[in-house]
């Protein structure tokens, strides 16, 4: 109420008056209405009153009641100008909110507040009855469900910078799915299709592949993509019934691309500042999505494993005087120590898997590209995009694939004429396909081409007759093999099939496979091992040499001065460890030049601690653990090896055996 | 029976090996060296994915180093897990009759069960080994040590 | 000239429901079938325009019978009926290349909207 006095007392009874008189008008129209809901004057004269009623409740400040008249105001607003067809539910609603504003009007005449009646599920009500946003022309801005800024995965950035080489355009498109639609993941998937098939796909919000989200989650979707083709086409692909509304934005390259990837060959980590650097500090931060379901199992374990711990150490602790009942029970913990660790281990594995779908997403671009420069008329078919593959082989499949499919398209399909000159259909068939079987991920990339021209081959590699076709085929993968003279810049830029097939051995410990029938095409098989034992490394060099160490094996790594890398011990935190040289452990030769300060690492094991002096940190990685002869492990120092990215071998150490042979020779 | 055989030279002599056990046969380029390993590996092969250790077999048998720019062969050998190269010089593949194959023998130098045979015709004289058996004698005759884990006998 | 449209479905009253509702917009009814195989063979018979095309089918589902239709003919028009709950076939069917789905129970002008969109590209 504003100010208090006589005028105030005046004011409301006048109000109280004409509210009165229109209330009772309002009643006569809506019943009137009710039974003649064409009857757009008396819409027009309830809007009038209703209006009245807000505008003096506003100027004497009864919130409650200009609130409600305000929103039954807009409604009829709707109903006024035919956006809001005036149906039976809707003139309950009007009817309720009607009482209401009675309801407050009394109160009010009795002194006390509009305020007190509850009208907040009539306005619920009011609101579901208004239009949703975005269907009519003009409307009003619809809410972002997303948040402007987004995330783009390693993979991601490498496809937005190779976009960004070819001079495409980065888009981001948003749709709005009808609230109503019955099936929204659905109808986004339609648009997904049609848009995969004209631009390279990036990145959608939600996933529009394994795993999706409930299907509510779909009310707003945003695809991320490049192209060079013009919008119209891109935006005809919308034209879906049921989204109500799309919007297509330009988007600039700098934004994203900022970060530099990890490098993946060996580099110096300059290490400043801080005498002491906690290890995992080098790494740099990077996301996946995990399924909630495949985390519960890690916990699960985790958990069966701080138990079995705690009886480890009950058992030590208590004083048994008698040993047998003690060995077998510490053996049975022992087991389940074993198998849980190992339980957790692949599930540890299984968080890193990621669908193939990702790989996948940017061939049917390509290929539909291809075919158009090549003249040839291709159909690719997709099976198994939701078969899982551990991430890190994603990111090495990309190129091999891309060059098996540019070779596909390039050498291996006919031209429409050839094809049907052939008697086959003109349209060639390229089947990308993955899935899992036994203990192993197969790809297959088959084509209904020409075919393999196995004399070709054999002639181009001076074979004699009684070399088998097989063999001859293998030799596609070997290098500098390639039966077109001209070299076509689409299967080029370096990367020959023998590099695909040395990825694919050496990098993925995978094999490829090639059958082929003259004239009715070609199928290149990869087959993938399905489980990897990955470590989580430190690479560290000694002398010329590099090695790495189990992340878990270690503590953190110190600078040691010059002045203390001579002894046979080192106080760290206030602790005296055995300084252990590795190049003495190895038996290594050569000089070092002496520094002022030396990388330690502290190794804390079970059987003890120490401090490992060596040449040089690099930076930390996850290893794929190969098993290695005898004869390379004299000493027994070595777990294993791996192969890094660039063909080069890395020891693992056996950070046990160090700390043992060590204590040995007290060096 | 008749049996195939790989044979390589090394210097004057001449060796076979069974050509089941052998996989490949590739150039000797670089091979990467390898920490702290016998005088007799001369370092290891990315082969496929796999670790291959190389063997100078001339270490092996005691025999002196090749001659600088003596064209170098690697014999990749395979029998159930383990998988080795040898370094050889020369390899050619020959069929060997039974009638001219005889069982047993030795080197010197060589423990009896390392040598498999004797091939004797008018060209040939070639000694048949089983490497495996070889090296696998070798270690025994060592003191032994545990396996570490991630090792292959 | 009118549109020519097929409409598979196994239940003849959704059929005739169908029929109804797009005759009276002016398409016209060339056929109809009440499973997969018999909406593949007159697919090949009468080549329609259009089909509608219900998922769930004796004989060959409709899944099947779109994948059949389109390596037959990659310039089939298929529209997919399906029922809630059959989100996976139905996103096989947009791969396989179908125009648009509608969710039964349908509503007639879900259907109208669909097919008149789908002669756009």
């Amino acid at each position: 109420m504003p100010t208090a006095g006589i005028d105030d007392k005046r004011l409301l009874s006048a109000f109280l008056e004409e509210a009165e008189e229109l209330l009772e008008k309002l009643n006569q129209a809506l019943l009137k209405l009710e039974r003649d809901r064409t009857r757009e004057d008396l819409v027009h004269e309830i809007f009038r009153i209703i209006h009245s009623l807000k505008s003096e409740a506003a100027l004497l400040e009864f919130k409650g009641l200009s609130e409600l008249a305000h929103r039954l105001e807009d409604v009829l607003e709707e109903i006024r100008n035919q956006r809001l067809p005036l149906t039976r539910t809707l003139m309950d609603v009007i009817f309720t909110a009607s009482d209401a504003i009675q309801e407050m009007v009394r109160r009010i005449s009795h002194g006390e507040k509009d305020t007190d009646v509850e009208v907040s599920s009539i306005i619920a009500e009011l609101d579901t009855q208004l239009p949703g946003m975005g269907e009519s022309p003009g409307s009003q801005v619809r809410v972002e469900l997303f948040p402007a800024e987004v995330h783009f995965d390693n993979l991601e950035i490498v496809q937005l910078q190779e976009a960004r080489d070819r001079g495409e355009t980065l888009y981001r498109l948003t749709l709005d799915i009808d609230e109503h639609a019955a099936m929204k993941y659905p109808r986004a998937y339609l648009v997904f299709n049609k848009l995969e098939q004209l631009v390279n796909m990036v990145k959608t919000q939600p996933g529009m592949v394994e795993p999706i989200e409930e299907d509510a989650f779909y009310t707003q979707v945003r695809f991320y993509f490049t192209s060079e083709d013009d919008e119209g086409e891109i935006i005809k692909a919308c034209d879906i019934d049921q989204v109500s509304s799309r919007r297509l934005e330009k988007l600039e390259y700098g934004e994203y691309l900022e970060t530099e990837l990890p490098e993946t060959s060996v580099s110096t980590a300059e290490r400043e500042g801080p005498e002491r650097a906690p290890a995992g500090s080098w790494q740099e931060k990077s996301y996946i999505r995990v399924e909630t379901s495949k985390l519960n199992d890690i916990w699960r374990s985790l958990g069966d494993l701080v138990i079995c711990k705690a009886r480890v150490r009950r058992l030590f602790e208590s004083q048994q005087t008698d040993r047998a009942p003690l060995r077998s029970e510490l053996e049975a913990v022992s087991d389940s120590l074993e198998k849980i660790t190992r339980e957790m281990q692949q599930a540890m594995v299984e968080t890193r898997m990621v669908s193939v779908a990702a790989l996948f997403k940017k061939f049917p671009r390509l290929v539909r590209d291809l075919s158009r420069k090549l003249g040839k008329k291709v159909a690719l078919l997709i099976h198994g995009k939701e078969t899982e593959i551990d991430r890190s082989i994603i990111e090495v499949l990309s190129d091999p694939l891309t060059h098996i499919i540019r070779n596909a398209l390039d050498h291996g399909i006919e031209t429409p004429a050839e094809r049907l000159k052939q008697g086959k259909e003109e349209q060639g068939q390229l089947v990308l396909s993955a899935q899992q079987q036994g203990g192993r991920i197969v790809l297959d990339i088959s084509d209904d081409g020409r075919g393999l021209d196995i004399e070709k081959i054999r002639a181009k590699a001076d074979l004699e007759q009684s070399v088998s076709d097989e063999e001859v085929i293998k030799l596609i993968f070997s290098p500098g093999f390639s039966t077109k003279e001209r070299v076509s810049d689409l299967s080029g830029r370096g990367v020959g099939l023998d590099v695909v097939a040395t990825r694919i051995r050496n990098e993925l410990k995978g094999e490829v496979l090639v059958t082929s029938v003259p004239g009715r095409g070609t199928r290149i098989t990869i087959l993938l091992p399905l489980t990897l034992t990955i470590v989580h490394a430190l690479v560290i060099r000694c002398r010329e040499f590099y090695f790495a160490i189990p992340m878990q094996d270690m503590d953190e790594t110190v600078s040691i001065p010059l002045e203390k890398q001579e002894g046979i011990e080192i106080s760290v935190d206030g602790e005296s460890l055995p300084l252990l040289r590795l190049e003495n452990l190895l038996g290594l030769d050569g000089r070092e030049e002496p520094r002022s300060e030396r990388s330690g690492i502290i190794l804390n094991l079970q059987a003890g601690r120490c401090c490992l002096l060596v040449d040089e940190l690099i930076e930390e990685e996850d290893v794929v653990i190969k098993p290695i002869d005898e004869l390379l492990n004299p000493k027994r120092l070595f777990s294993g090896a791996a192969v890094r990215g660039d063909g080069g071998i890395l020891f693992i150490l056996h950070s046990a055996r160090i700390l043992e042979a060590g204590e040995g020779t007290g060096k | 029976m008749d049996f195939r055989c790989v044979s390589f030279s090394l210097d004057e002599e001449q060796f076979g090996l069974h050509l089941d056990d052998v996989v490949h046969i590739i150039r000797f380029e670089q091979v990467l060296p390898v920490p702290g390993a016998p005088a007799m590996v001369e370092g290891i092969l990315n082969l496929r994915g796999e670790v291959v250790p190389i063997i100078n077999l001339r270490t092996l048998l005691g025999m002196r180093e090749a001659a600088a720019g003596r064209r170098q062969r690697v014999i990749i050998i395979r029998r159930e897990a383990r998988i080795l190269g040898l370094l050889v010089d020369s390899v050619r593949e020959i069929k060997v009759n039974e009638a001219d194959y005889q069982p047993g023998g030795g080197r010197p130098g060589l423990a009896d069960g390392a040598v498999l045979g004797v091939v004797k015709t008018d060209e040939e004289n070639l000694t048949v080994l089983d490497i495996f058996l070889l090296l696998a004698e070798r270690a025994s005759a060592a003191p032994a040590a545990p396996a570490a884990p991630g090792e292959r006998r | 000239m009118a549109v020519r449209v097929l409409l598979a479905d196994d239940l003849s009253f959704m059929r005739m429901v169908q029929k109804e509702v797009l005759t009276e917009q002016g398409y016209e009814i060339v056929g109809e079938a009440s499973n997969g195989l018999e909406a593949v063979a007159k697919y090949q018979e009468l080549n329609p325009d259009v089909v509608i095309m219900d998922i769930t089918m004796p004989e060959m589902n409709g899944l099947e019978a779109t994948r059949k239709i389109f390596s037959l003919d990659p310039d089939a028009r298929i529209i997919i009926c399906s029922a809630l709950g059959q989100q996976h076939l139905i996103v096989e069917a947009i791969n396989a290349g179908i125009k648009d789905f509608i969710v039964k129970p349908f509503v007639p002008e879900r259907l109208l909207t669909a097919l008149a969109k789908a002669f756009h590209s």
